[in-house]
């Protein structure tokens, strides 16, 4: 071979490379969510919930590569096994479940290859302080102070679908208190707790599942062996 | 055309909107995807009693037709649970008439009961539960379940000013849980897995 001939396949070489890089890292990266463990004493939020909507708005922001399946379409596909009843009840029964060969099957029918648990919620004490309001003839009005406390816990692990173990585990915290002026008329000022915790759970689950993702494309393949 | 006669009119009409409104509330149906089973083989007739598939809740505001919406699911269910299926006729009842299956599986009864709660400190309360039995061609009853599904949420102020935006999803997840819970129970039954064996001991049918 020529050195010409060598220069060009070296160049078709680096330029293919570049390309199957390029395209790999645009590759989309399928994440299931479901809250688990539920509640059954709330089981609305099975569905669907303001903590799955909003980690899948920011993971979505913070990962543009990364979509978010929700939990609905998680649970029909693996229903009966999810619904709060029949939930598995600790991590060894769900990481049983997800080994399922049934299970495997229909969530790599999906494409997808990590799940988010997530769960948590918030606790908002009493109200306390007090207003008073009047009423007279010249009119009316109200004068006082409450407030409140208010804790979010959120929680969330990061499974891999390929070994059925969890490969990360997130969570965030925040507190606040909720304030009621009133001075003639009460003003409510809310503490955002919720959506405080919830977006700092979702930046850190994307950044896991792109730290994951990278890791697992870094990582050279190994032949599929028995499984125990 | 008088003036009462069309006052009376527009308050039929007025009422028929209301009506149609607050009425009858679609469920979504069934996921596409079968549910999980580890398939019985064996071929059953499945029946649908009338006690169970013209079940609703109500109550002022709204009427739930659960009846139809549990059928749906079942139809599902039952699919997946057995190798084949065969619908049976309504009429004349499969105990009259021999369907050549190896079994039936009917759906006997669907109550539910709705309990509506307030924005405070009552939640509201959705209970669904289901009979169903699997007989022998000849009516014996191999075995029977009954499971029930609950969902309970405490409205917050504000919230679901439309309440069957709550109801709903509440009515949905009960039916889910219960029939979910049926799945788990049968899958995991001895009585009925040792038909199916039996069944194929005794080999195929003639």
């Amino acid at each position: 071979m020529n050195p010409l001939s060598r220069w060009l396949a070296a160049f078709v070489l680096c330029l293919a490379t570049g390309l199957a890089c390029a395209e790999h890292a645009n590759a989309q990266v399928l994440v299931g969510i479901v809250g688990w463990p539920l509640d059954p004493s709330d089981s609305l939020r099975a569905l669907a919930s303001e903590t799955e909507k909003c980690l899948t708005t920011t993971i979505r922001d913070a990962a543009p590569e990364v979509s978010v399946v929700p939990q609905r379409t998680i649970r029909d596909a693996l229903f009966p096994l999810l619904e709060p009843a029949t939930q598995p009840r600790d991590e060894a029964a769900f990481a049983a479940m997800l080994a399922r060969d049934d299970v495997r099957a229909r969530l790599a029918a999906r494409g997808l290859r990590y799940l988010v648990a997530f769960a948590g919620g918030t606790r908002k004490d009493e109200w306390a302080g007090s207003i008073l309001c009047g009423a007279g003839m010249g009119g009316g009005g109200c004068l006082g102070f409450m407030w409140r406390g208010e804790r979010t816990v959120l929680d969330a692990a990061l499974w891999s679908l390929d070994g059925s173990a969890v490969v990360r585990r997130e969570a965030a915290t925040t507190e606040g208190a909720s304030i009621m002026p009133a001075f003639v008329l009460p003003i409510p000022l809310l503490a955002r707790t919720q959506a405080e915790a919830c977006h700092e759970l979702g930046m850190r689950l994307a950044g896991a599942i792109r730290a994951s993702a990278s890791e697992r494309a870094a990582t050279p393949a190994q032949p599929a062996g028995p499984r125990d | 055309m008088s003036r009462n006669s069309l006052i009376r009119l527009l308050a039929i009409a007025l009422a028929a909107v209301t009506v149609a409104a607050c009425g009858n509330v679609p469920i979504q149906p069934p996921a596409e995807d079968a549910p999980l089973f580890n398939r019985i083989d064996a071929r059953v007739g499945t029946a649908y009693a009338s006690a169970a598939r013209l079940a609703y809740v109500t109550n002022p505001l709204m009427r739930i037709d659960v009846g139809p919406a549990s059928v749906a699911r079942f139809e599902k269910a039952f699919a997946a649970m057995f190798v084949e299926t065969v619908t049976l006729p309504e009429w004349p009842p499969w105990r009259y008439e021999p369907s050549g299956a190896d079994g039936v599986i009917e759906l006997e009864r669907v109550d539910a009961e709705l309990l509506l709660g307030d924005d405070r400190n009552r939640p509201d309360a959705v209970s669904i539960t289901y009979r169903v039995c699997l007989y022998a061609p000849d009516g014996k009853e191999i075995r029977c379940w009954l499971t029930s599904g609950r969902s309970s949420h405490q409205r917050a102020v504000g919230e679901c000013l439309d309440l069957r935006e709550c109801i709903v999803p509440q009515v949905e997840i009960a039916m889910r849980e219960a029939v979910a819970l049926f799945l788990v129970a049968a899958e995991g039954d001895t009585a009925m897995r040792a038909w199916a064996a039996a069944l194929r001991s005794n080999g195929p049918k003639q």
